[in-house]
Order: structure tokens, then C-alpha cells, then sequence
């Protein structure tokens, strides 16, 4: 198939358990940080204050994979939480009802949570802390494209009206930041998170970029889960520089062995979009590679990457301004990757001559399930390109059925091994 | 018999309930059909439905160059030589049975699905209900259970309502819950099962609508001999459904399709 990003994946396992040993480390010293979502996580402005940096998402699914899940979910139902909302809030909740204890590490107490209008469960869930720990919460307005077609630009009227009310936004955060830290914000070591995140952001695009071509060098699903971990945890820190420089170096060695050694049958080149199915994580991708199949491109990589796609680089000369900006922008990316889909997933399947295209609808998240189907839609309406709807869970195991799922990826490739027969390019 | 291979092929779909075969000659006209219930045993049903699928036919198992099996239990066929989805086996049997098809809806015991297929058979997209039953032939049974009817004078019974009554649950274990309370409330029985169908109905409509309704549509599965099914099915969609005595076994007919095209192949092979 391909050859496995083995360096990168260690550095990622590595560097997300040394980030959960900091986040553990900070509760033991009743220490706190700021809970934020990974669309508009505000990681460089944080990192300018130094404070530390939670992202329950993360900490959620990293429980969906090693199967701890279930029981905070059970533990929030038990307190009247109702089966069919976010997995991730339930989780986290549970979380929280039993001490933020976790069967390995702790988790601190918020000292600020931020959230955004990318999600409106991301609103409910922050007002959930704010009950239970009376802490500020800074919810952001994010002004949307409103036209999928032509969002404003840089340079438009409308986008310079979006901008004057972010960069009001950000203001009020930087006040709430100074107060929550004791200091006022150093705009040399905004500049500095906004460097950092602008070079893994290069690299990071570079690797999108290479596996559009063939051969592709890596699963978007599989290894791009680990790209995007560190992507959102280590945003802003040379960390996270290294960690890009290395992931772009190895990605770039496996393309030469790839072709100087390609495989003796070339794979299904598979295009995702929705979330990953966290409970099952290994075997779920696994249907699809023991089958031929290889994701090279995934719409998760985009809006769970908080629009790290865009390529917008942040200008360190003038850091608060560019902060707002490139927050709007790539928040606002995220959110249209997700509801404007458009004829965002035709380009897409054609640019990287994806041979088939995989909707994963989850039945807890409505902010990436009900633009899936518009975008599965829009897809049909302008190509022939076979495509799989599969729906399960990202949370919660009893919302998934192995056997079901097997069955419709059977069919799945029964169709795309029939095309390629049949002498579809 | 000749110097080339046995010249039929088989296709076994071992269905939740059903389990069904044909038997297809080298021109690919079927030779003949067999049908039993499933149980729980599915290498026996399937061996079952195959010793009289041969024995209706006057053949040994010599006869048949290659036999490929579908539906659930498909992997569960000893004797299959090869297994292929039932998604794609209803495509590939209606289209055979139905030239014109542009869309198919399978109903059976477990799962309704809909498929948008190609002039080949092939798949372009396909739907299918959830984990859940409502919206399968599972839920006509578990009314006729309720109402303590034979499954086959469901649809007689069904086709002589009037005002049918609005069966609202998603969930077939709920859905025999309601019927009970329609039948509390003095509702006539012929009234629920049309509600009962008309539920159905609507269900597989927005199914069918996902994949992009493209015509003609053929009815495929162990519900098409349903005639109330196919009456309530084709006011909602406002056009005939293609329907007739071999689409319950569209599954098996592709399956059968499917070893036909090995049976070929090794012809090729043979010549070439």
C-alpha cells in the first residue's frame, strides 16, 4: 500500500502523552488552564500569556480510542444527559462528575473557557464549566462567509467590517487574558506563537499537498490523526515546528521509496468526509486498507484542524491585527468546509482523482452530520464517482455495528473493484 | 455436457429470513428458483435450498460450474465458491430481470435498501435503513405477530382500509406497542395494517430520495410480493414500480450472475 510514517507517529504518541503529563502535572499543583475548541482555539494568544492549554475534544476521543469512553458517557446519562446529543460534551461531562480523574492522569480545573459560534454546542458545553466552576467564559462571534460561492476576502468592504468586529473580540480577550495572567500581553511573544504556527502550517499544507498526487505517501484518516493532534496541541511552539519539520522530512523519503518501489497493484484512492470512528478506530480503517483502500485526502484534516488548509499566513509584524484575521479566516474555513460544502468535495475528489468518496455521518455531532448530507448531494449532482454513507459514532460504541459497516464497505469496494475492471481511470 | 465446463451456475442469498436460490444456464436464463425459510442453521438452509434447487431441476451439483452465495450469511455457505454483497447481487439481478432500471428498492426481513444502479447492473450509490428494523418486512411481521394474523393475508387485509391510522414510532419494538394501543382504542384492524404499510412506505421513499430517485424503479425482495406494498410504494412516488414473480429472488439472480461471469471467464481462458 504505503510505507508507514513510523518517526512520525512515535513523535506524536510521544508528544501528546508529554502533553497530557503537563495537563496532569498542573492539576496535581491545583494549577489551571484555559478550556478551548480546536475551530478558533486561540493557542498563540494563550501561549503569549502562558497559559496552559486544554483541548476537551482531544481528551475526549483520545478516551473513545483507548475505551474509557463508555463509562463517562454512562456516568453523564445516569445525571439525565439524553442519549442523542454531542458524545463529546456527555463524555466530558462524566468526565468532570467523577473529578476529572481519568484512569491515568488528571486534568485541571478551567480558568477560562473559549468558545466560538463555529458550534453551538461548543456554547452549551463551555456554559456547563461556567456552572460548575464559575470561571469566565469568552464566546466568539465569528461573522460567516453567508455566500460559499465568494466569501469575503481581505480587500472587500464586508470583510473589513467582519474584521473590525473580531478585532473588538480579541481586544476584550486580551483585557480578560491580562487579568486572568497578571500581565499584559508581549507582542513579540504573540509574534513569536504566530511564527511557530505558520511554519508547521507550511509544512502541514506541503503534506496535504503531496498526497494529492500519486503515489500518496500517507492515510489522511490513520496517520493524518496524528498530524492533527499535534497540530492543535502544540500550535505556536517550536515543538510543534520540529515535530512538522520532521513529519514533512519523512513524508518526503517515503515519496522517493514509493517510487522507486511502487506497489504491485495501485490502491483505491479514497476521499473522506466526516469524522473518524473513534471506538474503533484501528479496525475501522482497517476494512478499508485490507481492501486496497487508502484515504488520501479527509475533510476532518480541515475543519478539525481549525482551517489550517487556508493557506493564510499569519504577518508576526503586526500580531494582534493578523491574530484577528487569520482567527476569522480559518474559523470561518473550518465551519464552511463543514455547512457551505458546496462544490467543495467535487474539486476535491478530482484534484486528488479520488476513486471513491466515504461519508461518515456520526449520529452525536449535527455540526459535521448535517452538512454531510448537503455535500454528499452537491457531490452526486456533478460526478459518478462511487460513494459509501456510513453512519456510526465517534464516542459511543453502542451507536456502531462492525458487521453492518463491513457489509456496505464489502459493497463498496465490490463497485470500485468493478470499475477499475470495467477500465474507469 | 460438453468438453467445457458444466454449463450453470448458481447464487444462493441466505436472507434473515428467507433464504433463496436460482439456478441460471449459460445464456443466463433462469433454469430454475427455490425458496425456504432460514432459521437458525444457515449452512443447512443453504444446502437445503440447494438440493431442491437441483433436484426441481433433474441435476447433480456436477452440473453447476460455480455457485456464489449472498445476504447475510453468506460467508457461512460451505460449499460457495465465491460471496458477494446482496447490495450489489440486487443491482446486478434486477437490471437483469428489468433492463430499464435506473433505481432498485430491496426490501427484505432485516434491511430495505435503495440503489442507484447502472445499465450494467453495477452500483452507483446505495442507502440502507439502520440498525434499527422499522422500515424492513421485520416490521410487518411484528404487526401480523400483534394482530395475530398470517403474514400472507397482511396485504389482502391491509388493501381494504379506508382511514389509516398514523403508526409515528421509528422503532419496531415501539411500533407493536402503538398497534396495540390502536387496537385498544377500537381502530379496525384493516386500518392499522394499511397505517402499518403506509409507514413502511414513507420510510423507504426517503431512502430511495437519498440515492437520487432515477427511473424506472424495480422492486426487489421478499416484500415486492407484497401488493399492498407495491400500491402504497407507487401512490407516494406517483409512477408503476417494476415488479413481477422473480424480483424476490433478484438476490440470488445476481449471485448467479456473478458465478456466471467466473463460469465465462474460465471459458475464455479455456479458448484463448
Amino acid at each position: 500500500m504505503t510505507f508507514p510514517a513510523v518517526r512520525a507517529k512515535i513523535e506524536a504518541t510521544s508528544l501528546l502523552e508529554d502533553w497530557s503529563e503537563r495537563l496532569d502535572l498542573l492539576a496535581q499543583q491545583q494549577r489551571t488552564a484555559a478550556y478551548a475548541f480546536v475551530m478558533g482555539s486561540c493557542a498563540e494568544l494563550l501561549a503569549a500569556f502562558e497559559i496552559p492549554l486544554f483541548l476537551p475534544e482531544i481528551n475526549c476521543l483520545q478516551t473513545a480510542v483507548n475505551g474509557t469512553a463508555q463509562g463517562l458517557l454512562q456516568h453523564a446519562e445516569e445525571q439525565g444527559y439524553p442519549s442523542d446529543i454531542c458524545n463529546y460534551l456527555k463524555a466530558d461531562v462524566g468526565l468532570h462528575l467523577q473529578g476529572r480523574r481519568l484512569p491515568h492522569k488528571r486534568l485541571p480545573a478551567p480558568c477560562l473557557a473559549i468558545a466560538s459560534t463555529a458550534c453551538n454546542t461548543y456554547i452549551k458545553w463551555a456554559e456547563i464549566w461556567q456552572r460548575l466552576y464559575d470561571m469566565p467564559l469568552f464566546v466568539f462571534d465569528i461573522p460567516g462567509s453567508r455566500n460559499p460561492a465568494r466569501p469575503s476576502r481581505p480587500g472587500d468592504p464586508g470583510f473589513a467590517a467582519d474584521l473590525a468586529y473580531m478585532m473588538e473580540q480579541v481586544r476584550s480577550l486580551i483585557s480578560l487574558c491580562e487579568r486572568i495572567s497578571g500581565r499584559r500581553l508581549d507582542p513579540d511573544r504573540l509574534s513569536h506563537a504566530l511564527d511557530c504556527t505558520n511554519r508547521m502550517g507550511d509544512a502541514f499544507r506541503q503534506m496535504l499537498a503531496m498526497n494529492r498526487q500519486e503515489p500518496a505517501c500517507f492515510d489522511a484518516v490513520r496517520q493524518g490523526g496524528a498530524y492533527l493532534g499535534v497540530f492543535n496541541a502544540y500550535r505556536g511552539s517550536e515543538a510543534g515546528v520540529r515535530y512538522f519539520r520532521n513529519a514533512l522530512e519523512e513524508l518526503q523519503q517515503i515519496r522517493q521509496r514509493c517510487l522507486r518501489e511502487p506497489p504491485a497493484e495501485a490502491p483505491f484512492r479514497l476521499l473522506f468526509a466526516g469524522l473518524p470512528c473513534y471506538p474503533l478506530y484501528s479496525s475501522f480503517i482497517r476494512m478499508f486498507s485490507t481492501q486496497g483502500g487508502l484515504f488520501v485526502r479527509s475533510t476532518y484534516l480541515q475543519f478539525a484542524s481549525g482551517g489550517a488548509n487556508l493557506e493564510y499566513r499569519f504577518d508576526t509584524g503586526r500580531p494582534v491585527e493578523s491574530f484577528a484575521e487569520g482567527l476569522l479566516l480559518t474559523t470561518r474555513e473550518a465551519m464552511d468546509s463543514m455547512f457551505l460544502a458546496g462544490d467543495r468535495l467535487f474539486e476535491a475528489q478530482a484534484a486528488c482523482k479520488a476513486d471513491g468518496v466515504v461519508f461518515h455521518g456520526v449520529k452525536s455531532c449535527r455540526t459535521v452530520s448535517t452538512g454531510l448530507a448537503d455535500a454528499r448531494l452537491a457531490l452526486l449532482s456533478r460526478s459518478s464517482v462511487p460513494t459509501l454513507l456510513l453512519e456510526s459514532d465517534m464516542m459511543d460504541r453502542r451507536l456502531i455495528s462492525p458487521a453492518q459497516m463491513q457489509n456496505r464497505i464489502d459493497a463498496f469496494f465490490e463497485t470500485l473493484r468493478l470499475r477499475r475492471q470495467a477500465g474507469a481511470p | 455436457m460438453t468438453g467445457f465446463n458444466p454449463p450453470f451456475t448458481a447464487g444462493i442469498d441466505v436472507g434473515s429470513t428467507q433464504t433463496k436460490a436460482v439456478l441460471l444456464d449459460v445464456s443466463a436464463r433462469i433454469a430454475g428458483t427455490a425458496l425456504i425459510d432460514t432459521g437458525f442453521d444457515i449452512d443447512a438452509a443453504a444446502r437445503t435450498v440447494y438440493a431442491r434447487l437441483l433436484a426441481d431441476a433433474g441435476l447433480r451439483a456436477d452440473a453447476v460450474h460455480t455457485v456464489a452465495g449472498t445476504g447475510y450469511g453468506r460467508f457461512r455457505i460451505a460449499f460457495g465458491d465465491l460471496q458477494v454483497t446482496e447490495i450489489s447481487c440486487h443491482a446486478r439481478g434486477a437490471v437483469h430481470l428489468f433492463p430499464a432500471t435506473g433505481t432498485v428498492l430491496d426490501m427484505g426481513g432485516q434491511d430495505t435498501k435503495a440503489i442507484r444502479v447502472a445499465a450494467d447492473g453495477g452500483v452507483i450509490d446505495f442507502c440502507m435503513n439502520d440498525k434499527c428494523a422499522a422500515g424492513t418486512g421485520r416490521f410487518l411481521s411484528a404487526a401480523a405477530a400483534v394482530l395475530e394474523m398470517p403474514l400472507d393475508e397482511l396485504a389482502a387485509v391491509a388493501a381494504t382500509g379506508a382511514n389509516p391510522v398514523t403508526i409515528s414510532t421509528t422503532c419496531t419494538v415501539f411500533a407493536e406497542t402503538e398497534i396495540l394501543a390502536w387496537v385498544a382504542r377500537g381502530k379496525p384492524v384493516n386500518d392499522i395494517l394499511l397505517g402499518a404499510h403506509q409507514a413502511i412506505a414513507n420510510r423507504s421513499l426517503a431512502l430511495l430520495k437519498r440515492v437520487g430517485l432515477q427511473p424506472a424503479i424495480t422492486f426487489t425482495g421478499g416484500v415486492s410480493r407484497n401488493s399492498c406494498m407495491v400500491d402504497q410504494l407507487e401512490q407516494l412516488l406517483g409512477c408503476r414500480l417494476q415488479v413481477g414473480e422473480q424480483t424476490p429472488f433478484a438476490g440470488a439472480l445476481g449471485a448467479a450472475l456473478f458465478a456466471r461471469d467466473r463460469l465465462l471467464a474460465g471459458r475464455q481462458e479455456l479458448q484463448g
